[in-house]
């Protein structure tokens, strides 16, 4: 059998049983550490600096009293309907509610452009996905959990609400909708899509 | 020395029968590792025709191939099959074939948990396809997020498939995550330092701690589910005081280090593939260890990026941001790496060559679209649309399936004695190279369009018509492509042209004993000076102990307790659909009988 | 033969790694997964407890703590006992091992009946992991409410996972005990005691870290 003895990985080695680090290799650790450290200050610079992050708050909330504060925002507010779903133009700058429920959107927001609202977004149910049509930017609609993000629509227009979290049989139905009117309260002559800034 | 031969031969012939029973009774981890691949091919299949119905479906707006409800349970077992039934098991059979031939060990440390392993991994699988037949195949995703699979929404059997079928499977990997690990580190031939192994072998030690660490986090999250639906608990019911974002949280502190338990084999297969066709040492071994080893540490602290959409908060989703975006680079490395080694060399374009190449450059897409969700404004633009089907899929398919199909190429070789058929094995790589792309490249356009994942259809509205069609036509070329390679095999395994012990010219311990190798694997263990045993100076005396005549060797006997102890675990967990607490108690107790015949049955 | 018994799984011969046998590394690994476990639960109970303050009563109003701070008691015994057998058996006494095996298996068979005394108990009085009971929890003691649906649950789910263990230990230790008096534990070869002292041991420092945080905190 074998004429070495048994080793044992926890003891080295006698002699120098490694190989030096080659000049190409040492280069490459410098690069790769110098990039490492890029990528370490990146991204606390992009949330501080470029303000990208949504600083949204997230709490706790029990999902029938955020549905009834939907009903009451509903019945303050509401200004007409919209293939049976309540259309709701609340002031400007106000707290804005919307829930998520399997499988649509309730209400339909009636927005001013370039003021700010503090959206809120929760569910009745399971988990959904607040997704604005076409500006691509999507919220997970957690049950229990009140998501409060303030927004300022930069861009006048009709946008449409798709679910992108998977909620069952009717998720590829569940659509809203927000539609936001100029300054003074009028819709642009043509449909633009663009962009709704998030903060 | 005659006695002792005689001995051999008396102790070898029961074991080496061929029939049913011999498969069914098997501890041989070369066995067990093709009953792990062919099973997973299988599997692959399975999920490989779910995946074509849902391209149909997908092929045009508004499609009327199949029912919303049939579309939620296919894209589900897609997801469940091609993790857990393919992925898993196809990486855990090239783990089986290979760990102890590299490190020059005659099994893995505990046969009969490894035979037990592969059987629960059986049974759990035919256990979770079995729900088809009751028309409730799981359909909540395959990451099943709470609330949506509680009772109340989930009425029917679908979430229960889904937790215990996982919970089974899960029991079948810790144990063998177990066994891998005693094995890689307490089976080593004399010589064979942890510094000295390959790389594939490495990245399995890496992959194996991740799986015993990340499954258990699993069986908390699906327990707690299977007692809210099985006893009414409230872990994850929003009315009662539970949490939907406990889910969540624990399926992902599972699902990332999943995805490297996916990925890292890949990366011991091309490791091992592309210093062979370059003629060349893999280049910084070393840092090719540290940085899988690395992978798999800070793959613990980046489960949260995929929750970002959740609003985690600015210090939470800059964290797991950051700790993403650090992971790019021990895996930066490793590509950086394998270019360098094929730098220079004396390149070879085999298949198994191939398709590593091409692994190389098509994981890398993945990888680069997986830092862009890093990224945590861009993920907000990005969640849950195809744009993170493209990368995953650029990931896994392009990542793992492609390593595995290198792999296979690779070492048929050694498992049957033949070679795969080159001239088929082209044709299999750009079928599979061309049909991938068009599969899954328009994907990341479909989804910055604003195509959210798992809709059943689209409206021509969303102007992804054309790319949805092209994908729909790459996904049955690249079925085609997978039919190419179980073709190939088949033929090749009887008309192969016959390959030698090291038919490649690969420098590491696998390639020293014969093809296929014998049940003992190494006449004698063979002492290990080096990296390449089979490129350096030795390599001689290497191949001359590993074909050696055997001496007297005890091989573990087959056994039937592991199949029947299998029966009984995945049997405890089925026995939870009837409903009574009292069923899953004739799982345990059969459990138990299985477990003492086991203890009592002689092993010499 | 001797050269063959050593190419197969010895007991104790020092493998090239750890120096440690395969059975006993193994443990080892197992407990590493079995800490991800409990690190899990013990994860999500803090996560539920700390999230709803108002769900989980003060400690000692539902739960019998010097009960359950007895059965800890019998708990750590039990392990003293454990590395008692573990020392005879490292001493060639017999008798010691039988003894101690004995003493351990009856201390891990209390503590489950005391466990049993005290879910009936708690039961009885209306604690059960369901919701629908929650109510009948309140009532309890005349006091508004005591625990939310979630304290059952979670207390149950922890406490079991523990219960669980230790018997699938007992099971085991009934298993040892009888081997040991067949005598098939010698001073050379003791394997199955060393493995079975770490689980058991590990059960019991999991039961030391779930008293502290499900009953006293």
């Amino acid at each position: 059998m074998s004429k070495e003895p048994m080793h044992t990985a926890l003891v080295s080695p006698k002699g120098r049983w490694w190989e030096r680090a080659h000049a190409t290799e040492k280069v490459w650790f410098g690069i790769a550490f110098g990039w490492c450290m890029v990528l370490f200050a990146m991204m606390p610079l992009w949330h501080w600096k470029g303000g990208q992050n949504p600083s949204g708050i997230r709490r706790k909330v029990d999902p029938a009293a955020y549905e009834a504060r939907v009903q009451q925002f509903v019945q303050d507010y509401k200004v007409g309907e919209l293939k049976g779903i309540p259309v709701v133009e609340p002031p400007a700058g106000s707290d804005v509610y919307l829930l998520g429920r399997m499988w649509s959107w309730y209400p339909v927001l009636k927005l001013k452009k370039g003021v700010q609202y503090t959206l809120h977004l929760s569910s009745k149910d399971v988990n959904h996905g607040f997704s604005l049509f076409p500006v691509n930017v999507n919220f997970q609609v957690v049950p229990g959990y009140d998501y409060g993000l303030k927004i300022v629509p930069s861009e006048a227009g009709d946008f449409g609400i798709i679910c992108n979290e998977f909620c069952g049989i009717g998720h590829h139905m569940m659509l809203g909708k927000v539609i936001v009117t100029n300054e003074d309260g009028s819709m642009p002559g043509e449909k633009t899509a663009s962009a709704t800034e998030v903060r | 020395m005659a006695t002792a031969e005689a001995r051999v031969r008396a102790e070898f012939e029961p074991h080496g029968g061929t029939g049913i029973w011999s498969w069914i009774t098997t501890v041989d981890h070369k066995r067990i590792a093709i009953l792990y691949y062919v099973t997973s091919v299988v599997f692959l299949v399975l999920g490989g025709i779910e995946a074509l119905i849902i391209r149909l479906q997908l092929a045009q707006p508004n499609g009327t191939v199949i029912s919303a409800e049939t579309y939620n349970q296919l894209f589900t077992m897609h997801g469940v099959t091609m993790v857990f039934l393919m992925g898993m098991p196809i990486s855990v059979a090239f783990f089986n074939y290979l760990i102890p031939l590299q490190i020059g060990a005659r099994d893995v440390a505990f046969p009969r948990l490894n035979a037990l392993s592969y059987w629960i991994f059986l049974f759990g699988g035919i256990f979770l396809y079995s729900s088809f037949l009751v028309g409730q195949a799981p359909n909540g995703g395959w990451f099943g997020y709470a609330p949506l699979t509680s009772k109340q929404f989930t009425p029917g059997l679908n979430a229960d498939f889904y937790s215990l079928g996982l919970q089974a499977l899960g029991v079948a990997s810790i144990m063998g995550g177990v066994n891998f690990i005693t094995t890689i580190i307490n089976m080593r031939a004399p010589g064979m330092r942890l510094m000295r192994m390959p790389l594939f072998t490495w990245m399995s030690f890496v992959t194996s701690f991740l799986l015993i660490t990340a499954l258990p986090v699993l069986a908390v999250a699906l327990f707690f589910l299977t007692f809210d639906r099985q006893w009414g608990t409230n872990f994850y019911q929003v009315a009662a005081g539970g949490d939907p974002i406990l889910w969540q949280h624990l399926f992902w502190m599972f699902g990332h280090p999943e995805v490297y338990i996916l990925i890292l084999p890949a990366f011991g297969i091309l490791s091992d593939i592309i210093p062979t066709f370059s003629r060349k040492p893999l280049f910084g071994y070393a840092v090719m260890v540290y940085s899988g080893c690395l992978i798999g540490l800070i793959s613990w602290g980046v489960w949260a990026h995929h929750m970002f959409a959740t609003g985690l908060g600015p210090i939470a989703d800059s964290f797991f941001t950051i700790s993403t975006m650090i992971i790019a680079i021990p895996t930066g490395v490793k590509i950086f790496n394998w270019l360098a080694t094929m730098f220079g060399g004396q390149l070879r374009f085999t298949t198994p060559m191939l398709f590593s190449i091409a692994t190389v450059g098509l994981f890398t897409v993945g990888g680069i679209s997986g830092v862009m969700h890093a990224a945590s404004p861009a993920d907000l633009q990005q969640t849950d649309t195809y744009f993170v089907i493209a990368h995953f899929h650029y990931v896994l398919v392009a990542g793992t399936v492609s390593a595995v199909m290198a792999g296979t190429y690779y070492w048929f070789p050694k498992v049957t004695g033949r070679f795969m058929s080159e001239r088929l094995g082209k044709w299999n790589f750009w079928l599979f190279f061309i049909g991938m792309n068009l599969t899954f490249f328009p994907m990341h356009f479909i989804g910055l369009l604003g195509m959210p994942r798992r809709t059943f259809t689209y409206s021509p509205d969303l102007h992804v018509t054309n790319l949805n069609l092209s994908a729909t036509i790459g996904a049955f070329i690249l079925a085609i492509a997978f039919l190419l390679l179980i073709v190939n095999v088949l033929i090749s395994r009887r008309n192969g042209a016959p390959a030698s012990h090291n038919p490649w010219g690969a420098a590491t311990l696998e390639w020293a004993t014969s093809s296929p190798p014998p049940e003992y694997n190494f006449g004698r263990i063979p002492v290990i000076h080096n990296r390449e045993p089979l490129w350096l100076p030795g390599k001689e005396e290497v191949v001359e102990a590993a074909q050696a005549r055997p001496g007297a060797i005890h091989m573990p006997p087959p056994s039937f307790w592991p199949f029947f102890t299998a029966i009984g675990i995945v049997g405890t967990f089925a026995l939870f659909l009837t409903g009574h607490w009292w069923a899953p108690l004739i799982g345990v107790a059969w459990t138990a009988i299985g477990i003492v015949n086991w203890a009592y049955e002689p092993t010499h | 033969m001797s050269q063959a018994a050593a190419l197969t799984y010895p007991d104790r011969r020092p493998m090239p790694g750890m120096g440690v046998y395969n059975m006993k590394l193994g443990m080892w690994v197992f407990l590493l997964s079995e800490v991800m476990f409990f690190s899990g639960l013990i994860g999500s109970y803090v996560i539920l407890r700390f999230a709803h303050p108002t769900a989980y009563p003060p400690p000692g109003t539902v739960l019998n703590v010097p009960l359950t701070a007895f059965n800890t008691f019998v708990l750590i015994c039990s392990s003293v006992s454990m590395v008692k057998a573990f020392a005879a058996i490292e001493a060639g006494d017999q008798k010691g091992l039988r003894t101690f095996l004995l003493a351990t298996t009856a201390l891990g068979i209390l503590f489950l009946s005391i466990q049993g005394v005290e879910y009936t108990k708690l039961a009885s009085e209306g604690m059960l992991p369901m919701a629908s009971l929650y109510h009948a929890v309140g009532r309890h003691g005349g006091t508004a409410v005591l625990g939310g649906p979630l304290y059952g649950a979670t207390f149950y789910t922890l406490t079991g996972f523990h219960g669980a263990h230790v018997t699938i230990g007992v099971l085991c230790l009934i298993f040892t005990s009888i081997r040991a008096f067949r005598g098939r534990y010698t001073q050379e070869n003791h394997g199955g005691i060393e493995i079975m002292g770490l689980y058991w041991h590990f059960v019991d420092l999991v039961w030391i870290i779930l008293f502290t945080i499900v009953y006293l905190i």
